[in-house]
């Protein structure tokens, strides 16, 4: 530590009269420069600190300004340390002083030291509290004001980083933002947001948006019928709105269908007759991805598949007239994106399961433990449904293949599986489970229960239609079945005509 | 700990760096920062990097030189490692994905994630344009997705006023933008 004891009487007088001058006016503010010569320093590094920043405020040049920044936040940060261990020595130094006064080690006496002392305890102690010195506060200011000015704010974003930002915002919030500036609303016209309409969930149903769309399918159909010119030749004409530009409706599903318990057919009903409208509203679509939905079986995922390539339009009919027509779509695309095979509905059994394992047998509760640690879906890889014509047969095998671990629903395995499921029926606990998991995991499938359960001993029928059954089934719940044939590790059971695969999910 | 992260400039560190392969960084306020090789690569800017000094050859970490990080200030670097390792050890090096894949507008924000990006106004905007610059997509999700949950709370006055933006618009316009827009004004009221 530095120890500027040794210095000449002069100079200490020279020093003492500067800080009795000082302290004839604005002592607190001048003491500092007379000790330790803090406040030029802050002075000093105050103005470097100001001097660049308002040359270069204006520059347009985002990474000039970054840099500026970085510089000065350098410097910043270099002066806040140097400030703060000067303080620190200053505080040690005069503690020093003290000592060695109250000791009679230096030459010179109390009287002399003593105003000083005070000043300077005085000009801590308002550091220490608030640092309330004129000097600090001032500094202070400005490196908050400087702070400030160098934060990066929205408006620093370049271009393609706030399109991005905005890309993560509905629909609705994208067309009030372009309320806000000028860049902003040019940002929000660019193709990015006129050609792909992104839906959160049902957000746009009874939404301001979705009367808007109400109105505008009104009043196309107003202006349109007799006087069709909207569509000719099937290609529709002109668009006003971006709307109508939309090429891609990406659907976002933020809610899994099949939480729904009892009413899934309904919601899946609910949410593909919202998107079908929205389709039909957005003449200028080519595709629609549906993103992140939970299939929980062939049916449902047909279901999907077939309900949006529909569309209307106006045929002139040479007796009646204008006419509304339904058809397919053959030019729309219908993709299914990161959507799940819902293997086991998780949230439903921990909620269920939970309760009724409580007052159930030991299985029962190992097979929830179970499969309440495996996770509940299965990724889908992408898969797009093209039309010309729509192949839903192409389609199934497609899906069949995701939520079936064998590849393919083959016969052999179906077979396999109506050969051994029998061994199943000594555990009553799992076969009641099995009919409340077909439940959630195969809603579509409510005569679940009546076909394979036994209504009056709870045991799997072995009828020919049996079979029939588990061809109706998801491939999760085979999978599921098959699990647990294997887990029995009966000697019985016949060996897998084929390696099976499981994925733990 | 995948990494050591922090400022560091003695040889000691270098010394005990010599145990797993680990590179230097070095923020626009030079300070430096020691990091696991593999967290380090989560930012493809850095990964690139890494590749253009390493050339074909194994080369010894130990003497290359930092990686100049310019662009970046030391403390969001430091938030930026942070964030790096923690989703190194718990989920592994990023996948790489298509150009057109969309998991970033479903997947949700991580608690860990949503906890580590509360910070002032200032901070988030700088951590948004660091993994930016860095290009760490996950990161810039997270930031970007922040900041858009806020804009879709507040109206367009309250945007302003908060972001500090001058309205720019010609009565004229602005009356011409605000009948385009008409139909988002009662969600406005709404809130």
């Amino acid at each position: 530590m530095p120890r500027p004891l040794k210095r000449d009487k002069e100079n200490k007088k020279e020093k003492t009269g500067r800080s009795e001058e000082n302290s004839q006016g604005d002592r607190k503010t001048a003491a500092p420069t007379t000790v330790v010569g803090l406040a030029p320093v802050r002075r000093n590094k105050r103005k470097r600190l100001n001097e660049p920043g308002s040359e270069e405020t204006s520059s347009p040049d985002v990474a000039q300004k970054v840099r500026k920044y970085l510089r000065l936040r350098g410097q910043m940060a270099e002066t806040r340390a140097l400030l703060w261990q000067q303080d620190r020595e200053c505080m040690q130094l005069l503690a020093e002083f003290k000592l060695a006064s109250e000791r009679g080690e230096k030459e010179n006496d109390a009287a002399y030291w003593d105003p000083l002392f005070q000043l300077e305890e005085q000009l801590l102690e308002d550091l220490r509290e608030e640092r309330s010195t004129d000097v600090f506060k001032e500094n202070q200011r400005d490196c908050d004001k400087l702070i400030k000015f160098l934060k990066p704010k929205l408006t620093d974003f370049p271009d393609e980083l706030l399109v991005r930002l905005f890309l993560y915002l509905d629909f609705g919030s994208q067309h009030k933002l372009r309320r806000v500036c000028r860049r902003w609303c040019f940002l929000l016209r660019l193709p990015e947001f006129g050609l792909h309409l992104n839906v959160f969930g049902n957000s746009l149903y009874k939404s301001p948006q979705w009367k808007l769309l109400r109105r505008e399918a009104d009043a196309i159909e107003q202006q349109l019928h007799p006087h069709p010119y909207y569509y000719r030749g099937g290609e529709p004409l002109g668009y006003s709105l971006n709307l109508r530009c939309a090429r891609t409706l990406i659907y976002h599903a933020v809610e899994p269908h099949h939480v729904v318990f009892g009413s899934v057919l309904k919601a899946v009903d609910a949410t593909a007759d919202f998107l079908l409208s929205l389709v039909r509203m957005l003449p200028g679509l080519t595709s629609v991805q549906l993103v992140g939905l939970r299939i929980a079986n062939l049916k449902e995922y047909s279901h999907w598949a077939s309900i949006l390539p529909r569309d209307c339009y106006y045929v002139k009919d040479p007796q009646v007239g204008w006419r509304y027509q339904e058809r397919v779509r053959d030019d729309l695309q219908v993709a299914l994106v990161r959507c799940y095979a819902s293997a086991w509905p998780q949230p439903k059994l921990t909620g269920v399961n939970t309760d009724r394992a409580k007052a159930a047998s030991p299985t029962l509760q190992k097979l929830v433990a179970l499969y309440e640690s495996q996770h509940a879906y299965v990724p889908l890889s992408g898969i797009v449904v093209a039309g010309q014509p729509f192949n839903l047969k192409e389609a199934h095998k497609q899906l069949g293949t995701l939520l079936w671990p064998f590849g393919s629903r083959d016969h052999k395995i179906e077979a396999w599986l109506a050969e051994n499921v029998h061994r199943l029926n000594g555990n009553r606990d799992l076969l009641n489970l099995l009919g409340s998991v077909s439940k959630w995991v195969n809603p579509l499938n409510n005569s679940f229960e009546n076909t394979i359960l036994c209504a009056n001993h709870h045991e799997f029928c072995c009828s020919c239609e049996e079979v029939e059954t588990y061809k109706e089934m998801d491939g999760s719940l085979c999978h599921l079945l098959a699990d647990c044939i294997l887990r029995l590790n009966d000697q019985e059971v016949t060996p897998l005509p084929q390696k099976f695969k499981f994925q733990r999910f | 700990m995948a990494a050591t992260a922090g400022p560091s400039t003695g040889s000691g560190d270098v010394k005990a760096a010599a145990v797993a392969p680990k590179v230097r960084l070095q923020s626009g306020d030079k300070e430096i920062f020691i990091v696991d090789l593999p967290v380090a690569k989560m930012s493809k800017v850095i990964k690139g990097m890494i590749e253009d000094l390493a050339g074909e050859e194994d080369p010894n970490w130990d003497t290359l030189e930092p990686i100049p990080l310019s662009n970046v200030s030391g403390p969001i670097l430091r938030k930026v490692i942070t964030w790096m390792e923690h989703h190194y050890k718990n989920d592994g090096p990023e996948p790489e994905r298509p150009e057109d894949d969309l998991s970033h507008f479903t997947d949700e924000i991580s608690d860990w994630d949503e906890e580590y990006i509360k910070v002032d106004q200032g901070t988030l905007f700088e951590l948004i344009l660091a993994s930016n610059y860095l290009n760490i997509k996950k990161l810039r999700t997270v930031g970007c997705k922040t900041v858009a949950n806020v804009l879709r709370k507040l109206s367009v006055e309250e945007i302003r006023e908060k972001y500090n933006i001058e309205n720019d618009f010609t009565p004229e316009e602005e009356e011409a933008i605000r009948k385009e827009n008409e139909w988002c004004e009662d969600q406005d009221a709404s809130k």
